[in-house]
């Protein structure tokens, strides 16, 4: 609330702006009246009296102050200076909590459209309630680095079952260098372990042929697929 | 990675209206592809075939999937002799490794019911589908045939042998 004039008025303390926007709607909710004419705003109070006016001036009406001597500006309340000291001084972790622990990559992206409630970007510091409510087991996965010489390390996959095709395949096994992403395909009528070993052979072979050997082989473990003995 | 493979059989066999029976040749011919394509996970845009032989591989032979192609018949196979058909129609299937002179196709006249050779001596047209053909055509080869599609085509030209 701010005093004017004996005028109380509902108001936000934006320091960023330079000017004071008196608005017509909180003048009517507080009982006043506003009459525009001739270039100038008269506010009447509902007992009559006028304790504001204000004149035009390129298309905006400047408020006078009549009365009292110090109206130079318009006083801010201690509290409501208190609350626009909270929020420029919250910290991350505050806003987090807030936010119902909102992970910090978000909080990041949240959006100040108000200048007021700028969340400050820190680093944050560990949320322990964070820790206790959404802990999750960690995921074994290293970045593994790309092998350096080809056919050191063989990944395989196989596919299916498919429609039947034109020779009656329904699967098909893949093999990937890890260093070079070779691929080479082989297709499989069944995925007994006959056939995936004959196929394994035969890609060994190949292999074999460009004088190079197969050092690791890697597969997902399917069922059915490498459960013989070549593989044990 | 067979992810990448299907996925690109599929965009072949969908572009070229290629039936889903000729998936491993789709599959091997993605596979060859994929060899001679740009990887993210190999530096420099290599492809995996130029990180397993060290040279660029050559790319000027590579021909649409499920094109048409005109296979030329060697004159010993001929049945007319003078004035009998040079070649046959036959769709692109894929290639062979090693060389850029010889493709994997599909010979539908080849054996009973069509058989996929391999040779040189093609003329490619490669802005149309083999598959693209005469009902009639599609049944000697035993594609799948749309009813839908057989019908319209039996009703404008009827078959002259049934009145």
């Amino acid at each position: 609330m701010v005093q004017l004039n004996g005028v109380c008025i509902e108001a936000f303390f934006v320091p960023e702006f330079r000017i004071s926007l008196l608005s017509v709607s909180q003048l009517d909710s507080q009982g006043l009246t506003a009459i525009f004419k001739d270039g100038l705003c008269t506010i009447i109070d509902q007992y009559g009296n006028n304790p504001l006016s204000a004149t035009l001036d390129c298309g905006l009406y400047i408020l006078q102050r009549l009365g009292s001597a110090h109206t130079s500006s318009i006083e801010t309340p201690p509290q409501l200076r208190s609350i626009h000291a909270t929020c420029k001084s919250d910290s991350i972790e505050v806003w987090h909590r807030r936010l119902a622990h909102l992970n910090y990559a978000d909080l990041k992206l949240i959006p100040d459209s108000d200048k007021k409630t700028k969340i400050p970007w820190q680093t944050p510091r560990l949320c322990q309630t964070c820790v206790e409510t959404k802990q999750q087991q960690h995921v074994i996965r290293t970045k593994s680095s790309r092998s350096s010489t080809p056919f050191e390390l063989i990944h395989s996959d196989l596919c299916g079952p498919m429609k039947h095709s034109i020779g009656g395949a329904q699967f098909y096994i893949i093999y990937i260098d890890d260093c070079t992403r070779y691929t080479e395909v082989y297709f499989l009528i069944t995925k007994s372990a006959d056939e995936i070993s004959a196929k394994f052979q035969a890609y060994q072979a190949w292999v074999k042929a460009q004088g190079l050997q197969i050092k690791r082989f890697r597969c997902d473990n399917g069922s059915g697929e490498y459960n013989n003995s070549l593989f044990l | 990675m067979i992810r990448t493979l299907n996925t690109k059989a599929r965009s072949m066999m969908q572009d070229g209206n290629v039936p889903i029976r000729f998936w491993p040749e789709a599959v091997r011919t993605a596979c060859y592809l994929h060899r001679r394509s740009p990887t993210s996970s190999l530096s420099e845009n290599r492809s995996p075939y130029e990180a397993l032989f060290g040279t660029v591989p050559q790319i000027k032979h590579l021909r649409r999937f499920g094109c048409k192609v005109f296979k030329h018949i060697p004159p010993a196979q001929r049945t007319e002799r003078k004035f009998g058909s040079r070649s046959n129609i036959c769709m692109m299937l894929g290639y062979v490794h090693d060389t850029t002179k010889i493709w994997r196709i599909w010979d539908f006249k080849s054996g009973r019911s069509g058989r996929a050779v391999e040779c040189s001596s093609l003329i490619f047209q490669e802005e149309e589908n083999a598959h693209e053909r005469s009902v009639e055509e599609e049944k000697n080869i035993g594609f799948p045939v749309q009813t839908e599609r057989s019908y319209e085509i039996v009703e404008d030209h009827p078959d002259p042998q049934g009145k």
